[in-house]
């Protein structure tokens, strides 16, 4: 019970020390404009004429490329760099509980930037009869790769205390996860590892399994790959941070 | 402090041993639950979910049916999209195994290079592409094996992932029922392809063999097709059906010949047209201008159906966006697009049906006969009028002219079911002529059974007024899979005439799986405003031509005047009235071009608002709410 109760308390300050710096509110706002910028002008939409909004969550895997690593990297980072980590690993919760309750905390403000893409929702029933279903499809997809985004970012924030380099190693990671297992990430591996290696370095690629959520398939498998790729992440922070703590 | 270096070490190591084997349970956990899925189906039409015309099929099976699935998932050179899709395969057949009760079973091989999987590919001749120079062969391809039935899916396209199931499951029902229905065609046009005759005159092109179109190719996977000639007098009564394609001038011992097969039970299709575009673009050299137009008149008009053959629906909502010779773009209201308004959605035949595309169609009036029950297929909207086809070949302008819509619409195909009544009361027509007679075999009988007056039982036929939907350039796109060449379906014509072939002669639980899933969802408020813009367009351009005409005709009648002597010389009159002529006709023509502009800027200001709505909205909204926040923030500090 505690456990909830503690966790439920970290994600609370976390989530309202987003709403007072203005950093967050210039995310959202470049976030959105971005998006709607894309898919109206450069997979443009509108004069495709279909009720189909796949030329949305196609730029969504790309735009969180940039917005989750940045909206990761101050959560370690900034403790250990003002000093604060000390303080909070000396409150009464436990570490467990203030990883969670920072992740929580960063994954429902991006999920509310993506519910802030309402509108289009909204656009597109207007104008035609979309799939409902695969727009549920999308917007779940969509929210569970931001998680494995953020769960990278939260990682490589807890490995150092310069923000700039935890928000340029998330990035590198998840462009590799994003592109891994496309031709050209492959192509490069076929000439010199073995099958088995390439076939595994495919396997983890997050493309795949976010592209049936936009079919508007609900399948375990998918959401145990998500669920899987952010406990490891944030087994890995766990372990950064506890070694930190005792360095 | 060395101390603790070598503590953070020891500790790091722990953690990155722990994380290793995190991740050796996590991937164990992925594997073990790719064995234990479950999936749900959030699409409207159930897309990826078996229909309920294979779960039928599957039930009526009374042996197991072995499905062997040969994909090359080991070779690095397949790409993720690919294996994505060979998931999506494997899934659909999982699916089918636990739906069949035991009468399914699921085969996985991969067949790798020199593999014994791989021989057993070849030998169902399933073919393997090589996606690389130095690669191995991959193969994404389905066998069912029944006995010694086996049928099979050379390659498995990602691209018409919709008519995945269609294909698995026809695939399934040809093993399980190796013997094929019998169709019969008749054609005036080259739809069983041709062979040409090999050599060429001196100076002349090498003729060309011409491939069946892709119905064509595609209904003798299931059917064991019959051509019949043009002028066929017998029709062999163990043809389940008999369909007719653009049947011009046929003979009414042709037609008595098709009567009787019908009264006898048996099932027709035709495809009629008032104005057969194929028909010029495969080059007829000498297309029969007197006649260009098919019809089944005699048959139809027994049946209580009327047609004129020269006459060609033009409906405005169902225009199409042609490309002109000049290339430029015409929206042709003799082009028809039709789409869910405009088919029945109730009709097994074309309840899945989306989109369609006639170019050049008739239409069909009258109720039907007392003992028929006739059902539209496909309807125009009530925004359209039968024009000439002469006419519709002129283009749109010459349609639009004098467009007056019937308000009503019109029937472009129908589902005619019951007892059909014959055509000819009197009995056989007799010969044309005496040769004919004398031609006759001397073992053949002059009639080999007496004609009937009336159906023995109920039947069906379904008439279509235009045969175009089913040229290639109308209905497919043809694609290159791995090397292979693939149709891929433009619309549902395809679909729209598997679903007939097979509900009249196959299964009907098959008509009933094809095309589902939408392949289209339009942007109905741009279509509508597209639509309202036209008539608003057309009504002005009609009012200012009429201006136009008024003053041509005073300028005339002022030429009439004028005695002969001063024939060819202006009078001052006149000049003022030529004057004001060109005057009008250069203001006429900027009104329509504002006109046309002004109509454009309606869907333009639409899709504007909607971007400003979506690109801008939410983010001032957002900066609003941090503004006030702040402000209040540093309200309370202060």
């Amino acid at each position: 019970m505690d456990f909830v109760r503690n966790t439920k308390a970290i994600a609370k300050r976390e989530l309202v020390s987003y709403f007072e710096s203005p950093v967050a509110y210039v995310f959202m706002i470049v976030f959105l404009m971005l998006l709607g910028f894309l898919t109206f002008f450069v997979s443009r939409f509108y004069e495709i004429g279909q009720a189909d909004l796949r030329p949305f969550f196609f730029w969504h895997p790309w735009l969180f490329l940039i917005l989750v690593p940045a909206a990761a990297m101050r959560l370690w980072a900034e403790e250990r760099r003002s000093g604060t980590i000390e303080t909070l690993l000396t409150l009464p919760v436990s570490m467990t509980e203030a990883i969670l309750g920072k992740f929580l905390a960063a994954w429902i403000f991006i999920g509310l930037i993506i519910a802030l893409t309402f509108p289009i929702v909204l656009t597109t029933v207007y104008l035609g009869d979309p799939d409902k279903g695969a727009i549920i499809g999308g917007y779940i997809g969509s929210f569970l790769l931001a998680g494995t985004y953020l769960a990278v970012g939260m990682m490589t924030s807890a490995f150092t205390r310069n923000q700039v380099i935890s928000f340029v190693l998330a990035l590198m990671i998840c462009l590799f996860l994003l592109l891994a297992g496309w031709p050209p990430v492959t192509d490069l591996l076929v000439k010199w590892a073995p099958d088995w290696l390439v076939n595994g370095v495919a396997a983890f690629s997050f493309m795949p399994h976010y592209e049936a959520f936009q079919k508007g398939i609900l399948d375990s498998r998918d959401f145990v790959y998500y669920l899987s790729a952010i406990a490891l992440m944030l087994f890995g922070t766990y372990i950064v941070v506890e070694s930190r703590k005792s360095a | 402090m060395k101390q603790t270096g070598l503590k953070w070490i020891w500790k790091m190591s722990g953690g990155a041993l722990a994380l290793l084997a995190l991740l050796v349970i996590l991937i164990a956990l992925n594997i073990i639950m790719g064995g234990f899925y479950f999936r749900k189906d959030l699409t409207e039409e159930k897309v990826f979910t078996l229909s309920e015309g294979t779960l039928n099929l599957l039930k009526k099976l009374d042996a197991p049916v072995t499905l062997k699935y040969f994909f090359t998932r080991s070779a690095a050179a397949t790409s993720v999209p690919l294996k994505t899709f060979a998931r999506q395969v494997e899934d659909l057949l999982n699916e089918y195994r636990l739906a069949a009760d035991g009468k399914i079973v699921v085969e996985i091989y991969d067949p790798e290079p020199d593999s014994d999987a791989e021989e057993w590919a070849e030998r169902y001749g399933l073919s393997g592409q090589t996606l690389d120079l130095a690669g191995p062969a991959v193969y994404c391809g389905l066998a069912a094996v029944k006995g010694d039935a086996v049928e099979t899916i050379p390659v498995l396209d990602p691209r018409s992932e919709e008519l995945l199931e269609y294909n698995i499951t026809r695939m399934i029902a040809r093993a399980a029922n190796p013997k094929k229905p019998v169709v019969g065609v008749m054609s005036s046009l080259p739809v069983m392809g041709v062979r040409a005759f090999p050599y060429a005159m001196p100076g002349q092109p090498r003729p060309q063999n011409q491939p069946p179109w892709a119905v064509f190719q595609d209904l003798g996977r299931d059917y064991e097709v019959r051509s019949l000639p043009a002028g066929a007098e017998h029709l062999d009564p163990d043809m389940d059906l008999v369909i007719l394609i653009h049947p011009k001038n046929l003979s009414d011992k042709t037609l008595f010949a098709l009567d009787q097969f019908v009264l006898r039970g048996g099932r027709l299709m035709a495809f009629i047209d008032p104005m057969c575009l194929c028909e010029a673009m495969l080059g007829d050299a000498s297309p029969d201008l007197s006649r260009p137009f098919s019809d089944l008149n005699k048959l139809t008009d027994a049946w209580g159906i009327k047609y004129e053959g020269d006459k060609v629906v033009a409906d405005l909502e169902a225009a199409t966006r042609v490309r002109l010779n000049n290339n430029a773009l015409d929206e042709n209201p003799a082009f028809l697009t039709l789409r869910r308004e405009n088919i029945d959605g109730q009709n097994v035949i074309t309840a899945p049906l989306e989109s369609l595309i006639l170019p050049g169609a008739g239409a069909f009036t009258g109720a039907g006969a007392a003992e028929l029950r006739v059902e539209s297929l496909l309807v125009s909207s009530p925004q359209s009028q039968l024009v000439n086809s002469f006419a519709a070949r002129l283009g749109s302008e010459a349609i639009r002219r004098d467009f007056q819509p019937g308000l009503k619409k019109m029937n472009l195909a129908l589902r005619l079911h019951g007892r059909f009544k014959t055509a000819f009361p009197e009995g056989a027509p007799p010969a044309a002529s005496a040769a004919d007679d004398k031609e006759q075999k001397p073992g053949e009988s002059k009639e080999e059974a007496p004609a009937l007056k009336e159906s023995e039982k109920e039947t069906t036929v379904i008439l279509v007024a235009d045969a175009d939907l089913l040229y290639d350039a109308f209905a497919v796109q043809e694609l290159n899979v791995f090397g292979a060449r693939v149709y891929q379906p433009m619309n549902d014509n395809i679909n729209f005439f598997f679903n007939a072939v097979d509900y009249l002669a196959g299964s009907e639980d098959l008509a009933r799986i094809r095309s589902r899933g939408r392949f289209e969802r339009p942007f109905d408020k741009v279509l509508a405003l597209q639509r309202s813009a036209q008539e608003k367009w057309l009504l002005k351009e009609r009012e200012l031509q009429s201006q136009l005409e008024s003053t041509r005709e005073r300028l005339e009648s002022l030429q009439r005047q004028k005695d002969k002597n001063q024939k060819y010389i202006l009078s001052p009159e006149q000049e003022e009235e030529i004057n004001r002529f060109r005057q009008e006709q250069l203001k006429t023509q900027r009104e329509l071009k504002q006109v046309r502009k002004n109509l454009r800027e309606g869907i333009e200001r639409l899709g504007g608002k909607v971007k400003i709505l979506n690109i801008l909205l939410v983010p001032v909204l957002v900066a609003g709410a941090g503004l006030i926040f702040a402000w209040r923030r540093s309200a309370r500090t202060r």
